[in-house]
């Protein structure tokens, strides 16, 4: 399987990306922007390669689907996530600050997704309940909104960091709006991932809502969300406050993601 | 709408208009459902009593919290947050509303300054390039008088400032359809053998019997796999009689149920009644000479040597010296003039007959599955309205989040070289635009001014 062999050096690319985005922060010199954007997106495109042939290999098997249903796929489609936003980001909003977390957490991605034993990354075929356009929906949907999750949690980070160090008001300024930002992202997206697979559910059980764990954990991270949602815009906090809000919100996330296997339940594709 | 005259009723509607009960409301949801996540649900007592303990389970039975979604405690939160919603968009309606379509550039006097730069220019050719400017972005842009210099006024997408409210109503619709499911829908499920009818279910928790009025027949059901051998597909063929007639047939596969008069069937499971269409295979060990016929219960065979077999009967699963040895077909064989003999054969070890060192040897050549098939069946009246709620929740969150209010307001000053241009603004959804807006302005006049 050459896909997985992709995965691979894609991680390794995605790690050498984070430590040079980290040097440049660390040393506050700004030559080698160029040469970690570059390489962030050297990584996503091998990514996205592995991702196209991995959902070729499936159709050489005999199996055709786009790979997105189990814990490796949704893995590797999740490491893609983070990286595509983040460059789009970096693009948009000139910071290039947040580069070292969102790379970081790019690159676990994919590490996890490679190292870790307990993720198979045979590719199987899907189970009849699997079989709809929804799930691809929500799946995807979901896992851009994870991936701004971390990016707002990245720019967080920054902020926090910062602000003990007295940083510069410009900087501090920018991460808590661009995590604001992110956060908005995410929770959009979010709630059309539970949105589309509540309808997913429906269309499958005979009911869009069931209170399993998986379905409950990302209810919980919405009403987290939402809280920070309305202390930031109805009671004007921001700063500090917030982006620790952000930080217990995307625990949150890890916990919907990876957690919820540990508790006794049904939801277990694990995506 | 202001607050109620009614002093009784003024602090309950204050209480239930604020923020901070939302804040409060959605953490103990939030922190309340952990606990169900982590407590499983709607098991059975005696599974909870193993895992905690006679004690601990009754004080967990008494608070509901064995079955803690659909407790008094929960579902009270749940209207909490109704009830906030309704308070808090009524109370606010009205401003939201002329804010949003009442008469536009509402206090733009005390709009914060963002950005001040002096230019060179002659002040007609600034104030042009910056109507064009301003032109470029806003939907609508005055300009006001100002002594001795301009000043222009813009703004854009006041109407958003209903996206809030529109996430919000969202909420509600999706509520009151889940109220509506829940008073007027039901959930049950029901099994049909091949071949045969039903026109009553079984619900779910009660177990109670409701009659569909109409029946659904199942005309085949059938079960794929991949090479693998893991499951490809199930899918059943249904029939609805409605009265005397055949109103509706269709094939339903899991992801795609059949829906009649709002009832709708899900493939949810499926088993197996019984072998069907069995061929028997007899071996005359003298001659090689070989017999193959179907045969269905009850039925006999006389082969030529004049000894009868019967089919007597069909066992899922045998047992054979206390092991299971699978699907079995017991018959009987007759030999003129010797007591009747009992047959086993087994559809999985083919040879199993020759330990009887009979003169014939007889095997199962082959056999089918009588199937029924398991559905879910469920009536949600609620549905549309859910999916309404849905709807109005994503609008509204793309309207609220990113297309937000903006005013701008830019002042030109006559100045001793040229002129003096501040600008002032806000864009709370969008405080970074406003930053690289006023930047990209001040950059654009000192540019062509060559300063
Ligand atoms: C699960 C429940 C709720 C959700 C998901 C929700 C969601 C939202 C969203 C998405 C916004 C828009 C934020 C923005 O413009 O950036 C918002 C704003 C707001 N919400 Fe909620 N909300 C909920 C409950 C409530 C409740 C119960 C209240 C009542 C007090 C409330 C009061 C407000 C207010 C006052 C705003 C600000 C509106 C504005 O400034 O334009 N929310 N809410």
């Amino acid at each position: 399987m050459t896909s997985s062999l992709f995965i691979s050096i894609a991680t390794f690319v995605y790690g050498l990306a984070a430590l040079i985005y980290f040097c440049a922060w660390i040393f506050k010199t700004k030559k080698p922007d160029l040469l970690a954007t570059a390489t962030a997106a050297i990584g996503l495109g091998i990514n996205t390669a592995g991702f196209l042939l991995r959902w070729s290999e499936s159709y050489a098997i005999g199996i055709g689907r786009i790979p997105l249903s189990n814990l490796y796929e949704s893995l590797v489609f999740y490491g893609m996530a983070i990286t595509a936003l983040y460059l789009i980001s970096e693009r948009l909003m000139k910071i290039r600050i947040a580069g070292g977390f969102a790379l970081a957490f790019s690159f676990l991605a994919l590490a996890y997704a490679s190292l870790s034993p307990n993720v198979g990354s045979q590719i199987r075929p899907l189970m009849p309940a699997l079989k709809s356009n929804w799930l691809t929906a929500h799946v995807m949907t979901c896992f851009v909104g994870y991936a701004a999750f971390a990016l707002s949690t990245a720019f967080s980070l920054i902020f926090l960091f910062r602000s003990e160090k007295k940083g510069d008001d410009e900087t501090a300024f920018d991460m808590d709006e661009t995590s604001h930002q992110m956060i908005l992202l995410g929770f959009l997206f979010l709630s059309m991932g539970i949105i589309t697979g509540a309808i997913w559910a429906n269309s499958a059980w005979g009911r869009y809502w069931g209170w399993d764990p998986k379905e409950t954990w990302s209810l919980i991270t919405w009403f987290i969300y939402a809280t920070l949602i309305h202390v930031r815009l109805v009671r004007g906090w921001s700063g500090k406050k917030t982006a620790i809000l952000s930080l217990i919100g995307f625990a949150a996330v890890m916990f919907t993601y990876f957690g919820v296997n540990l508790l006794p339940g049904l939801h277990s594709y694990g995506a | 709408m202001k607050r109620p005259i009614n002093q009784t009723l003024a602090p309950i509607w204050d209480f239930f208009k604020s923020v901070r009960l939302t804040v409060v409301t959605l953490l103990l949801l939030a922190a309340t459902s952990i606990l169900g996540t982590v407590i499983p649900q709607n098991q059975h007592p005696s599974d909870y009593i193993q895992a905690f303990g006679e004690p601990v389970y009754r004080l967990l039975h008494i608070l509901s919290i064995t079955d803690m979604y659909s407790a008094w405690w929960f579902l009270l939160l749940i209207l909490t947050l109704t009830v906030n919603i309704i308070v808090c968009t009524v109370s606010r309606g009205r401003v939201t509303l002329k804010m949003a379509f009442g008469k536009g550039f509402k206090g733009f006097a005390s709009l914060p300054k963002t950005g001040q730069v002096t230019v060179a220019a002659p002040m007609e050719e600034t104030k042009e390039t910056i109507e064009k400017k301003l032109g470029a972005r806003f939907t609508t842009v005055r300009e006001v008088p100002a002594g001795k210099g301009f000043t222009f006024e813009a703004e854009k997408g006041r109407w958003t400032r209903l996206g809030a409210d529109v996430v919000h109503v969202g909420i509600l619709i999706l509520l009151a359809g889940a109220l509506v499911g829940s008073l007027f829908g039901f959930n049950g499920s029901v099994n049909i053998p091949e071949e045969e009818s039903i026109s009553a279910i079984s619900l779910f928790g009660s177990g109670e019997k409701k009659p569909l009025g109409f029946s659904v027949r199942c005309n085949d059901f059938s079960i794929s796999h991949y090479d693998s051998g893991s499951v490809k597909e199930y899918r059943s063929s249904l029939t609805i009689i409605d009265g005397e007639d055949e109103v509706l047939t269709q094939e339903i596969i899991v992801n795609k149920p059949l829906t009649y008069k709002g009832i709708t069937f899900y493939q949810a499971s499926y088993g197996t009644l019984a072998a069907k269409d069995f061929t028997f295979h007899f071996t005359e060990k003298s001659s090689g000479k070989v017999v193959s016929t179907p045969l269905v219960l009850g039925e006999s065979v006389t082969l030529e040597t004049g000894r009868t077999f019967t089919f007597d009967r069909y066992d899922a699963d045998y047992s054979f010296k206390n092991r299971s040895v699978g699907e079995a077909a017991i018959g009987t064989l007759t030999t003129p003039g010797a007591t009747p003999k009992e047959v086993v054969l087994l559809s999985r070890f083919s040879n199993y007959d020759k330990m009887r060192k009979g003169e014939w040897l007889i095997k199962i050549e082959g056999h089918g599955h009588a199937y029924y098939t398991g559905l879910q069946v469920t009536k949600d009246p609620g549905v549309t309205l859910v999916y309404t709620g849905f709807f109005f929740m994503i609008a509204g969150c793309i309207i609220a989040f990113f297309m937000g209010h903006k005013k701008i307001r830019i002042k030109i000053a006559p100045h001793a070289r040229g002129c003096t241009v501040s600008l002032f603004g806000s864009a709370p959804k969008n405080k970074r635009w406003l930053k690289h807006y006023t930047a990209q302005i001040i950059r654009g006049l000192s540019h062509e001014n060559g300063q």
